[in-house]
C-alpha cells in the first residue's frame, strides 16, 4: 500500500493519477490520444505522464533478432513480477512508437503474444506497471523491410 | 453480434486459459502513400476488452503500430471448461465487432 502511495506522489503529473484512478477497478482506461501521435519515445513516456524508469530483466522480450517483414514483427512478452497492473509496448522507431496500452485485471497472466509493424531497424521498449514500480527493458530487431512502405 | 471476422480459441490447461485471438482489419496508419501519392486513410483498432462471463479481464488501448489482421494471445487464471470468453473491438472510425466462444 505504501509503495503505491509512493508511487502516486512520484507521479505528480494529473493525467497519470486520471488514467490510474480509470484503470482499477473498472479497467476502462481513458485514451490519452496524444501519446498514440507521440512522435519519439521520450514525448510518449510525458504524454502518458511516466516518471524515470528502471530497468529490470524481470522483462522477457521475445522477437526475432531479425525480421524479414516489418510489418509482421512476432512479439512475446513474459513480466516474471506479480501484481502487474500495465503493460506498455513501444517501437522506438516508429513514428508513433506507441503500440499497446494494456491494463490487466487481477486474473491476467503477466504474458502476452502480438503482432506488430516495425518502420525500420529499431529498438521495441516494453514498460511493466508492478505493485506500482514502473520497470523496462528492450531488445533490439533488424528489419530487412520496413512495416510502413509504401503500398 | 457475433462475427467470423474474428477467429477465437480459449484453451483451458492447469493454469487457466490460454486465448488466442485473430482480427480481421486492415490496421491502415494513414500514412503510407499509394503509387499516385494519396495517403489512405487512417483506420485502426483503438481498443480491444477481453471478458470471461462478463466480467473485464483484460482491456488493450492500441495504435496503428499494431500489424494488419491483429493477432493476440493472452492467459487468462481461474477459466473453466465452458466459461464464455468474449473479444470486443473498436476502432478509430466507430466500428465494433465482438465475438463469444465458449472456453474448451
Amino acid at each position: 500500500m505504501n509503495d503505491r502511495r509512493d508511487f502516486l506522489r512520484l507521479a505528480a503529473a494529473a493525467s497519470l493519477t486520471r488514467l490510474l484512478a480509470d484503470a482499477e477497478p473498472a479497467l476502462a482506461g481513458e485514451r490519452v490520444a496524444h501519446a498514440f501521435a507521440a512522435g519519439n519515445p521520450e514525448s510518449v513516456y510525458a504524454a502518458l505522464g511516466l516518471p524515470a524508469l528502471a530497468t529490470s530483466t524481470a522483462i522477457v522480450i521475445q522477437a526475432p533478432d531479425v525480421a524479414e517483414n516489418g510489418a509482421q514483427v512476432p512479439l512475446e512478452v513474459t513480466v516474471r513480477l506479480p501484481r502487474v497492473q500495465r503493460i506498455l509496448l513501444i517501437a522506438e522507431g516508429n513514428r508513433f512508437p506507441l503500440l499497446a496500452d494494456i491494463r490487466l485485471g487481477e486474473r491476467s497472466k503477466p504474458w502476452l503474444e502480438a503482432k506488430v509493424k516495425l518502420a525500420e531497424s529499431s529498438r521495441i521498449r516494453v514498460i511493466a506497471e508492478a505493485d506500482g514500480r514502473l520497470l523496462t527493458a528492450t531488445r533490439d530487431v533488424r528489419v530487412i523491410v520496413g512495416g510502413c512502405l509504401p503500398g | 453480434m457475433q462475427n467470423d471476422a474474428i477467429r477465437l480459441r480459449a484453451t483451458v490447461d492447469e493454469q487457466g486459459a490460454l486465448i488466442k485471438a485473430l482480427l480481421t482489419h486492415p490496421m491502415e496508419s494513414g500514412f503510407r502513400k499509394n503509387a499516385s501519392g494519396e495517403s489512405a486513410t487512417a483506420h485502426y483498432i483503438t481498443d480491444i476488452t477481453l471478458r470471461i462471463n462478463d466480467e473485464t479481464v483484460l482491456t488493450l488501448l492500441t495504435g496503428s503500430g499494431i500489424a494488419a489482421n491483429p493477432l493476440f494471445g493472452w492467459r487468462i487464471a481461474s477459466v473453466r471448461s465452458g466459461d464464455s470468453v468474449t473479444v470486443v473491438w473498436r476502432d478509430n472510425l466507430g466500428k465494433t465487432q465482438s465475438k463469444t466462444i465458449n472456453a474448451q
